[in-house]
Formats: structure tokens, sequence, C-alpha cells
């Protein structure tokens, strides 16, 4: 039997779009779940008989079909809301049938004896900003100074101690959760890396009420963005000081500032494999810094990240076309 | 629900800070690029992740 790729992600998901024509030309017959319409779009049966598992799924407007049997790559992107054939449930039908459908989902996909790019146990294993510092540090990365407290005068101890500026960024998202709320609730879009200033520092009593994550600011060179795909490394340099919308933080893609291919020393391209293998993850993105040292820092771990970016800057990159080549190859070995 | 003029939080505080500076706290799209990194601007993307897969 010849083993499918299935792509879980959302509609709006351009990595996945793009993705798909190779994995066409790869013959790997992807199959893919919109999170953003499931269930509403989908009908899944997931039957027990006789001690046989039988799962198959169809995406109704189409009519495709997909026995999960035929299933040899899973490319878990992006979630996103369910969506229902009513909109009007009520609150609390809503919040049941969100439970039900994560339930059903995970547990229609589980079972499956296949490659995972990357399973969703590894992926919440490694999205935890403390978690991946104290990591770095055992693979032999320098990492920043920094605090993770709801204590305002550890923060005032902290700052004291660090010789430089500190910075604050969120943990858990950029957008401060905007997604999260409607549009009219919305009372902030986001905060990038900031640092923090005098002015800030007479605000840390707000630090009681949250824990906040700050960290030495580090002085930069030029960036790193490390995609690690399957073992291979695919190092892009960003000369984010070349502007000050970047110079703090990188991700202010506006700023017209060069990414280019770059080597890594061999002992840091090992170092940058076998942590992202440390989790088990067949997918990552890493970002460091080098200091005008040309010492490397590890900032962040990023076990499900956009890349597209990276390769429209650097098209020599081919990171969709490896991602697809991926899967079909590890789905194609399980056929 | 009544919007609460005063931000509690301190992260909310530093945005609010930022604004006020006219900093741009909201990442801009270049001509032909996707936006950076592993959550983006909630205008150019309805969902981010939350952190759940990022």
């Amino acid at each position: 039997m010849t083993k499918r790729v299935l792509i879980v992600s959302n509609s709006f998901d351009l990595h996945a779009d793009l993705v798909t024509p190779y994995l066409n030309d790869y013959h790997a017959e992807p199959f893919r779940i919109d999170l953003d319409c499931f269930p509403r779009d989908y009908q899944i049966v997931q039957l027990f008989w006789h001690g046989k598992l039988i799962s198959n799924i169809t995406h109704l407007p189409s009519g495709q079909c997909l026995n999960l049997d035929e299933v040899g790559a899973i490319w878990l992107r992006k979630p996103a809301d369910y969506a229902f054939i009513s909109n009007d449930l009520a609150p609390q039908e809503l919040a049941y049938a969100k439970l039900e459908t994560e339930h059903a989902l995970f547990g229609l996909l589980y079972p499956l004896d296949c490659y995972w790019m990357s399973h969703p146990i590894q992926l919440r294993g490694a999205m935890w900003k403390a978690e991946q510092l104290h990591r770095a540090t055992k693979f032999g990365f320098n990492v920043p100074r920094s605090l993770v407290t709801n204590c305002a005068q550890q923060v005032r101890v902290f700052k004291q101690q660090v010789p430089g500026e500190i910075i604050f960024k969120p943990l858990s998202s950029s957008s401060l959760a905007a997604d999260a709320v409607a549009e009219s609730e919305r009372i902030a879009e986001g905060i990038p890396t900031t640092i923090i200033d005098d002015a800030m520092m007479n605000n840390l009593e707000a630090v009681n009420e949250l824990p906040c994550h700050f960290q030495e600011y580090v002085d930069k060179q030029y960036e790193l963005r490390v995609t690690v795909i399957a073992g291979e490394t695919f190092a892009a340099k960003i000369h984010s000081q070349d502007d000050v919308r970047t110079a703090v933080d990188s991700r202010d893609i506006s700023a017209n500032i060069i990414y280019e291919a770059t080597q890594l020393p061999a002992d840091i391209a090992q170092r940058c494999r076998e942590f992202v293998s440390s989790y088990g993850l067949n997918f990552s993105a890493l970002d460091l810094i080098v200091t005008p040292q040309d010492e490397y820092v590890f900032l962040e771990n990023n076990p499900n990240g956009q890349f597209l970016y990276v390769e429209q800057l650097i098209p020599e990159f081919q990171l969709v076309k490896a991602v697809a080549a991926t899967l079909a190859a590890e789905a194609q070995c399980r056929s | 629900m009544k919007k609460q003029n005063e931000k509690k939080l301190f992260a909310f505080k530093l945005a609010e800070k930022n604004q006020a500076a006219k900093t741009d706290t909201q990442w801009k799209a270049r001509d032909g690029v996707a936006v950076a990194g592993c959550t983006g601007p909630v205008r150019n993307f309805r969902y981010s992740d939350s952190g759940m897969y990022c």
C-alpha cells in the first residue's frame, strides 16, 4: 500500500499550500485537515470492531476520503478554532464541543504508527522558554541571563546585577493574546521584545500580578535563524543591526535588512541538531545571536516555527521542498 | 463587557507606553515576504499559535 501524507493545519496556512504541490509531485497523495473547518466540513469514523480499529475521514465538500491506515507521515502544522455546523451554540455547548473535538481528533491520530513532523507530545514538551534555556546550557550554548518572576523586587535586583540593559519579552504570546478575544475587546495588538527603560522600571509593581520574562540585552553582531529539517541545518544570517527597526527584535520584516545563507561552525551546527533531536522533533527553528566577540548565544527554539519568509529571502534554501521531500520519503518507506 | 481603563499587567502597560511613544508594536509586511517568527501580527493571521505549536 502506498502511504500518504496527512497535513493538519488551517485553511489560511500558506506553508501548507506551498508544500502540497511538491507532495503531489512525489506521489504522496496529501490529505489536509483544516482545523478551522473541522469538524463541520469533515466526517470521521473511528470504529473498534472485534478487536480491529477502522478509521477514516472524509472531506465533505470535495468527497476526498482518507483511510487512516494509509497515512505514512503527518505534518502537524498550526492550530485553529474549530468550526461547527451550528454557529450559535450556547457557550457551554461550544466549550464542550471544542473539548470533544480535540479528544476525537487526537484519539484518531495518536494511534497512527507513522512519521510525525512533529508529534504533539514532543511539540508541547519543547515549547517552554525557560526549559529551552536550561536545556541549551546543557548542550553548551551560551544563554542570556534571564528571569521569570512575579516579584517586582527581584526584577530591580536583576536590573542592578546585569551589566547593561534588560529586555522584556512575553513567554507565550507576542500578540498579547489579541487573537483570543473579539476585536471589540482588544486593548493591545502585541509587543515586540522591548528594552526596559527607567520609566518602566517605575511601573514594576505590575509584575506582581503575573510572572514576567526579563533577559539581559545581548549586544549583537548579527542574528541567526537556524531551521532544522530532519537533521539538516539551514542557517540564515540576519543583518538585524543594519536597521533600527530590527536592532532589538528582528521580526519586523518591513525593514529591508539582508538575509543570507551562512555556514555554521561544525560544532554549533551539531549542537543545534542535537538540541532539536533531544526533544524528538523532526523540525524546529532556533534563534541565535552572534555577539561582536563572535560568541553564539541561544535565544529560543520554535518547534513549529515559520520558515516560508526565510526561503523567500534566501531562495536557495528550498525549505518548502525540503519539508515535502522529507514527508514524502518518510511516508514512502512505510509503504 | 466594559473595557477597563487602566492596564493591570506589565506587558500591557509596556505596550501602551510603546503606543504612546508611537513605536510600532505591529510587525509590518514586506512585499512578497511572509511574516517572520512563529506568531505573526493579528491583522495578518486570524489565529496565532498562542504558544501551542510555536
